[in-house]
């Protein structure tokens, strides 16, 4: 078996999962999509305690022109610490010379090996892999590039980014009364809950199933799986985190009988021409 | 006074690209048959795409391409020759949103421009200065971007700067969004997007308890309108101004480029007219019949700037016929029909190179000289009574105005 490092996203204590090689820390600010989000001294403090792991640090997302000065500063604060990468979201960070390992992260946009080559050409060491793409593509990439992938391989699976604050706006043009941490859209008449949450960015949706791809973890060739536990439920993370270390098939089976969990798009393609006008 | 801002125009086929050029688009951005976001839009094969430069250059404009999808794997196939074959035939650059594309056009153009598509969501300054020094001439910037952004980032990067002013909005940061993917299996990044932010949902909140009866979660935006902007924006050194739309009509196309390529003519001309903006707003609301908003470039949208049932888009037949002719003798406009229309209706003629005309039929005779009690058959030739000549290609719509 060609065993890949396992990431774990850090939304609770309980990601910080002793079989796992590293974790992946949201950073103030500039994440989306975590539970929990470090400062710069907590970052340190995670450096120093788990001293055997791989850290990670997050900056997801896209930024605005009147926080590129921050956004830089927080970079070329976080490029000393010694991290193992820092995973982007948005081309700025390619501008400043950073010597610790870039990693990109735009959501949806990198899906070939000739994109991700341009990146590693150009000071990116390592892309995080849309979860639209199948097997055979993302193999295929491997083989064509020298670029780091990491592919999530447990979690709900981003579907949206807006900046806009769709829920509050939907809550007070309706007067309605609710602060819940996130809610779900439904198609009348279908039966998917699509997650929907809001935080200081804006609004993002997630798949109505956990993507799981433990029955995965031997044919996909990249080098780290990402093992996400935001909005799901904590106690089920104990033996996602056995599946995906120790890859011991008394817990894959477990993770293979949940019913809410999907392969997404691993063996299926996305079409884009429904009819043919030539 | 800055640079005149260029008027870029949607272009879906053929007929919308003259159409466009002759109400006064400085440029019109298309789609080839592959690549392109508007995967289900009719797009030009090479031949209409020669065509269409021909006929764009001729008329001093300019032809985009739109080559703006994100790329698979097997998508790349064909895209060398392809590019070659744009350079060719003479379009003048190329909108992209995946970068593979600017390494490929290094290797096999030489004076293809490119531009960078707003599906790359750039909203800041070093952004533009990484897509600079990979050669690109001109960056869309994402529609997220407010005033003091755009002003920013036009004095930091010496790169052209272009700017969306009217049209829908994609609920999402571009190209940051699979909502389609998910929910009908159809690529987003690939043109195949079904606009699922457009459909009604119900919301229920975090314990699965529906927080209203009606399925009236929608998360669409108003339409974009910056009519009341222009001069602001021309002042902020924008260099081209974009209209959203390949896959609309014809006389949504010549509404939307008359009334803008007046109201920056008059800006440049030092004859800004404030009432004048007014009537714009009203000709272009009842245009697409659609609310609109300024969005970002002004505050931070808000509940104001959302739809909450769906968008709600009334049609109307204000589209009443294009003139295809002019009777001097008789002092008659010859329409070719779209809507229906009466003698006595008030109604405007507008066009290129004319100030709108309104008046009231008088009389509607067809083709063999009969007199009609009224214009019901589209794609009928008739006759109406226009003391003043007006010229071809003009369009006769309802006078909503006085």
């Amino acid at each position: 078996m060609n065993k890949k490092k396992i990431l774990t996203k850090i939304n609770n204590e309980i990601d910080f999962n002793p079989e796992c090689d590293g974790y992946i820390l949201g950073f103030e600010n500039f994440s989306v999509c975590f539970e929990k989000k470090f400062s710069l001294s907590e970052i340190r403090l995670a450096i120093k305690k788990y001293i055997d792991k791989e850290i990670f640090v997050a900056l997801n997302r896209p930024i605005f022109n009147k926080e590129i000065n921050d956004y830089k500063e927080a970079l070329l604060k976080l490029d000393k610490l010694g991290l193992k990468g820092i995973i982007v979201g948005d081309i700025a960070a390619l501008t400043y010379g950073l010597k610790t390992n870039l990693i990109l992260d735009q959501m949806h946009l990198n899906n070939s090996y000739f994109t991700i080559n341009h990146y590693y050409n150009n000071n990116v060491n390592g892309v995080i892999l849309t979860n639209d793409i199948t097997l055979d593509e993302i193999n295929t990439i491997k083989e064509n590039s020298n670029a780091l992938l990491f592919k999530q391989g447990f979690g709900l699976s981003h579907l949206s980014t807006s900046v806009r604050k769709l829920t509050t706006n939907y809550l007070k043009f309706s007067k309605i009364k609710n602060a819940d941490k996130y809610y779900f859209i439904k198609e009348p008449n279908k039966n998917d809950y699509y997650y929907i949450i809001e935080d200081d960015f804006g609004t993002h949706i997630f798949d109505s199933k956990v993507l799981n791809l433990s029955l995965y973890l031997d044919d996909l060739n990249v080098d780290y799986i990402i093992v996400d536990s935001f909005l799901i439920d904590k106690n089920k993370m104990e033996t996602v985190y056995k599946a995906f270390s120790s890859f011991d098939k008394k817990f894959l089976v477990k993770l293979e009988n949940e019913p809410n969990y999907t392969e997404g798009f691993i063996n299926k393609k996305t079409i884009y021409k429904v009819k043919n006008n030539e | 006074m800055n640079k005149k801002v260029e008027l870029l125009a949607p272009a879906g086929s053929l007929e919308k690209l003259k159409w466009a050029i002759l109400y006064g688009a400085d440029a019109v951005y298309i789609g080839g048959t592959n690549y392109s976001l508007r995967a289900n839009a009719k797009n030009f094969n090479i031949e209409e795409i020669n065509e269409a430069v021909l006929f764009a250059h001729k008329h001093n404009a300019k032809v985009y391409v739109a080559v703006n999808i994100v790329f698979h794997n097997e998508d790349v196939k064909g895209l060398e020759e392809y590019l070659v074959t744009l350079e060719k035939v003479g379009v003048d650059a190329i909108i992209l949103s995946d970068p593979l594309v600017i390494d490929c056009a290094k290797k096999c153009t030489k004076k293809l421009e490119l531009h960078l598509s707003t599906q790359a969501s750039v909203l800041n300054k070093d952004a533009c200065l990484y897509f600079k020094k990979q050669g690109i001439s001109r960056v869309v910037l994402a529609r997220e971007c407010s005033k003091e952004d755009i002003l920013d980032i036009i004095n930091s990067v010496d790169i052209e700067i272009e700017c969306f002013i009217h049209g829908a909005m994609c609920t999402n940061l571009s190209g940051r969004c699979v909502l389609s993917n998910y929910f009908t299996n159809r690529d987003a990044n690939r043109g195949g997007c079904c606009q699922v932010c457009r459909f009604n949902f119900d919301l229920y909140d975090s314990s699965k308890v529906k927080l209203s009866n009606e399925p009236n979660f929608s998360m669409a935006p108003k339409d974009l309108s910056l009519v009341n902007y222009i001069k602001e924006m021309i002042d902020l050194g924008i260099s081209s101004f974009k209209l959203e739309g390949r896959m609309r009509s014809v006389y949504y196309i010549a509404t939307l480029v008359s009334v803008y390529r007046k109201l920056i003519d008059m800006y440049c001309n030092n004859s800004y007219d404030e009432a004048y903006i007014k009537k714009a707003t009203k000709i272009l609301y009842r245009c697409a019949n659609r609310d609109v908003a300024p969005q970002f470039f002004n505050k931070f949208p808000g509940e104001k700037e959302q739809y909450y049932s769906g968008r709600q888009e009334d049609s109307n037949q204000d589209f009443l016929g294009i003139i295809i002719g002019y009777d001097e003798a008789n002092k008659k406009a010859i329409i070719e029909q779209r809507n229906f229309f009466k003698p006595g209706d008030k109604v405007t003629i507008f066009g290129p190179g004319i100030e709108d005309y309104s008046f009231v039929v008088e009389s509607i005779i067809d083709e063999e000289g009969n007199n009609l009690d009224a214009a019901r058959h589209p794609r009928e030739i008739i006759k109406i009574s226009c003391d003043q000549k007006v010229p071809i290609n003009s369009i006769l719509r309802v006078n909503f105005l006085d």
